[in-house]
């Protein structure tokens, strides 16, 4: 059964501009469809056509099917239950204090009996191994928990279909991982339709039946997911796909028949070994970063911290040597400490033993960049500030904007150019691609490599292995409350199983030290067959 | 502040904690018997201490002083009473009366707050949000979207005072209201998206009413009833003004005094009783 039929779909929330034109597809029930897109080209828009509650005022063309009944005629209660809506922030969506109010709440709202609620909570909870922490307060939950949390709450009004917005973009890549199999087990398990956009491509892209791809509003494919790679190649959208189909595509160039790509790293090893792709040979050193002997900027020896007396030590015999220039990553699970370093290296907390000593003024960007803002408009936030700087951000097309109604990319660069008013030597960045789409991320990439080369110190906290990989010069893993393997990026990374590039996993043992993807590209013509 | 461990009272249905307390708390307020002022106040400094061990006198030594106020500020002003013992500047009598009087206030002021203590101890959220969601339906949900938000807001401030310090207090706030909008604007899309406002709420309870809970009522009824009848019917009677009168009959008077003692310590039997039925199920194993 359709599930949903949407039939050459126009929207537009003023006269001037369309949001979405001509959108036509539809979903089987039953089945998982990804919808792709850079950020602004109407993902969430489209999402929301498909959920009368949320759906915006504005003008529309076109028709929106739920079973074969239009959307518009469908009984609100029956949409309420029947199409569950996941939002991007795990935070803001939870509306009440403790986890099994929050799950009772879709419940409440429909009038279920008493009995009826606990059934439901009690099954759902168990199905989801929430039983741990069924009476604790939501405060005490991680995001990843927050997540599954949002998700049980939906799944006790027993919906048909869930509509989720970038659901793993605030999330580390252990709760994104998490999330994305419970995702799967109730699609495959209880028969559950799931449409999704998602910036993670490399995790969800193998689970999808389907792929919607949308371009400034208008989808430019839909259909089947694998098939769907060729289409995504030649269109030059390879941003969207997973790392081992572009290496696939990049490495068979020669080959014109079509072929289905591996979508996973694991499918990526069989292909290249059964093609026999092998690469021994010695490869130079890309641009040196080792550049001899340079001033340090951070200084840390043997540090130790923690918050209470009778609490254990967050940090413990943690030494950091940072060059004044130099661009450090540092990675680790959540709660390992990384946040808690980037406070002490702020100044805002003291260690009780060992020694700090920063050369020069610190800044640091907080995981979530609206704290920063205070204006109304970017226009008086950046008041004093260089037209340069201005020019060097993007910021000149937004002065008018409120700062809260930038996309992700643009409130991060806003808050990142706000931190270079205060003329820090030392910048402390704490999850910087949180929620940012590839071009957005890419941006940021040329932005740090410019400020080092102004002699700037760069210091990134994240859990985004492939940006760290492409825009660090040392990386350094966080635990047990020390930094440990401190080495440069390559060595790290080619070092490393798990916290490492795809391309890495992809290729170790098969071609010879690589990385990051532009290494394959570049030696692909000397790739053996 | 958490409990230290879960007592028997404390896990019976909120809504007999509430008659429990507004019981106790009702009698010492209306009858102006110090003698069943000071039963309470011991009632409530034993159940304390079961309940928070030693930090129960850390607690009273709090609370101490404003009950001395109290008791020493009440001649100052009331000057009835037949006893007189001296005169103020003014010419107002100082009278006994007025000084016994202001000790029994004193000490009214004081088992009240020893049981509000209790109270506090006793109270989760959740049983706040149970309490007021039968009174008021919609406000259960109102406070406890409350209590998701104050630790919400707390972390944006703290958040915002690392990130920005050099900032006037004004500004700061308006920050932290536009993010309190933007960030509800969320939240409100979360509720409808749940089908919030098209059917008539139900609220769902956590807390089930037990046959402990009848048994616990059932004897809060009878010796409250029992001691109302007492002293309606003269039996038991206190009286400051103009003389101190100290009268009843004897017998009930005694049995009058007694059942409130057990009325305000029935959490400690209720504790005791549930102590002695799990070691003895303990000991069948």
């Amino acid at each position: 059964m359709e599930l949903f039929t949407i039939k050459d779909l126009s929207f537009a929330y003023s006269r001037e501009e369309l949001a979405l034109e001509d959108c036509s597809l539809s979903v089987q029930e039953g089945e998982l469809v990804l919808l792709l897109g850079s950020s602004g080209s109407g993902k969430t828009t489209f999402l929301k056509q498909l959920k009368p509650q949320l759906t915006p005022s504005g003008y529309r063309k076109g028709e929106v099917l739920y079973c074969g009944m239009p959307l518009s005629q469908v009984p609100a209660e029956q949409s309420a239950m029947e199409i569950g809506y996941l939002f991007q922030n795990p935070e803001h969506q939870i509306v009440t204090d403790k986890v099994w109010h929050e799950m009772a709440f879709g419940m409440e709202n429909r009038g279920f009996c008493q009995r009826e609620m606990e059934l439901k909570m009690g099954e759902i909870s168990s199905y989801f191994g929430i039983q741990e922490w069924f009476h604790s307060r939501v405060e005490e939950l991680s995001g990843g928990q927050k997540q599954i949390l949002n998700l049980a709450a939906i799944l006790t009004m027993g919906p048909k279909v869930i509509l989720l917005d970038e659901p793993t973009s605030q999330l580390d890549p252990i709760a994104t991982r998490r999330f994305l199999q419970m995702l799967r087990q109730i699609k495959e398990e209880l028969g559950i339709t799931i449409l999704l956009s998602e910036h993670h491509i490399e995790e969800v892209f193998h689970m999808a039946d389907k792929i919607a791809v949308l371009e400034q509003g208008k989808l430019t494919y839909f259909g089947a997911a694998r098939e769907g790679t060729q289409t995504l190649w030649q269109q030059n959208r390879q941003d969207l796909l997973p790392v081992s189909a572009r290496v696939a595509f990049s490495l068979n160039s020669g080959q014109k028949e079509k072929f289905l790509p591996p979508l996973t790293v694991g499918e990526a090893r069989r292909w290249l070994q059964k093609n026999e792709f092998t690469y021994s040979g010695s490869r130079q050193e890309t641009v040196g970063q080792a550049n001899g002997k340079k001033e340090w900027a951070i200084y840390l020896r043997e540090v130790y911290f923690r918050y209470e007396r009778q609490e254990p030590d967050v940090l413990q015999h943690l030494s950091l040597k940072v060059s004044q220039g130099e661009c450090f990553g540092i990675l680790g699970g959540n709660g390992t400490g990384k946040t808690t370093l980037l406070r002490l290296l702020g100044g805002d907390v003291k260690p009780y033993a060992g020694k700090v000593k920063k050369n020069g003024v610190t800044a640091y960007l907080p995981q979530n960049p609206q704290s920063m803002f205070s204006r109304e408009s970017v226009e008086e936030e950046l008041e004093g500030m260089e037209p340069e700087r201005m020019t060097q951000f993007h910021m000149t097309p937004l002065m008018s904007r409120h700062p809260y109604d930038l996309s992700g990319g643009e409130q991060q660069r806003l808050a990142l150019l706000l931190l270079l008013k205060r003329e820090p030597d030392i910048l402390l960045l704490d999850e910087p691609t949180k929620g940012l789409d590839e071009e957005a991320k890419q941006a940021l990439q040329v932005l740090f490599a410019e400020l080092q080369r102004e002699g700037k110190t760069i210091l990134i906290v994240s859990h985004d292995v492939e940006f760290v990989a492409q825009c660090t010069d040392r990386c350094g893993l966080l635990f047990d409350g020390q930094l440990m393997g401190t080495a440069p990026t390559r060595e790290f990374f080619l070092t490393n199983q798990f916290y490492t590039t795809s391309l890495r996993r992809m290729t170790k043992g098969i071609l010879k030290d690589m990385v990051l993807e532009k290494e394959v590209l570049v030696y692909g013509g000397n790739a053996v067959l | 502040m958490k409990k230290m461990q879960e007592d028997a009272f404390s896990s019976l249905h909120p809504v007999t904690n509430f008659i429990f307390l507004t019981v106790e708390v009702g009698v010492v307020a209306l009858s102006s018997n110090p003698i069943l002022q000071g039963i309470a106040l011991l009632g409530a400094l034993i159940y304390g201490r079961v309940l928070l061990g030693k930090r129960i006198w850390r607690q009273l030594l709090g609370v101490l002083p404003f009950a001395l106020f109290v008791a020493v500020v009440n001649p100052l002003f009331s000057h009835q009473g037949a006893t007189i013992l001296g005169y103020f500047k003014d010419g107002n009598p100082i009278t006994l009366e007025s000084i016994l009087f202001g000790g029994g206030m004193g000490l009214l002021i004081l088992s009240m707050l020893c049981w509000f203590l209790i109270w506090n101890q006793i109270m989760t959220a959740d049983k706040w949000i149970h309490l007021f969601g039968k009174v008021l339906p919609g406000f259960g949900l109102l406070l406890s979207m409350v209590f998701r938000f104050v630790p919400k807001l707390k972390k944006q401030y703290h958040q915002s005072q690392f990130v920005q310090p050099d900032c006037s207090p004004f500004k700061r706030f308006s920050m932290l209201v536009t993010w309190g909008l933007e960030t509800s604007v969320d939240t409100a899309d979360s509720m409808a998206a749940r089908g919030y406002g098209l059917h008539r709420r139900r609220n769902f309870s956590i807390f089930h009413f037990r046959f402990a809970d009848g048994v616990f009522l059932l004897w809060i009824g009878i010796l409250t009833l029992f001691l109302v009848y007492v002293i309606q019917t003269g039996k038991l009677v206190f009286y400051y003004y103009p003389v101190l009168v100290v009268f009843g009959e004897p017998g009930w008077m005694q049995l009058g005094y007694a059942a409130f003692g057990l009325l305000s310590l029935l959490p400690v039997v209720f504790e005791w009783e549930e102590q002695k039925r799990w070691n003895y199920l303990q000991s069948k194993i």
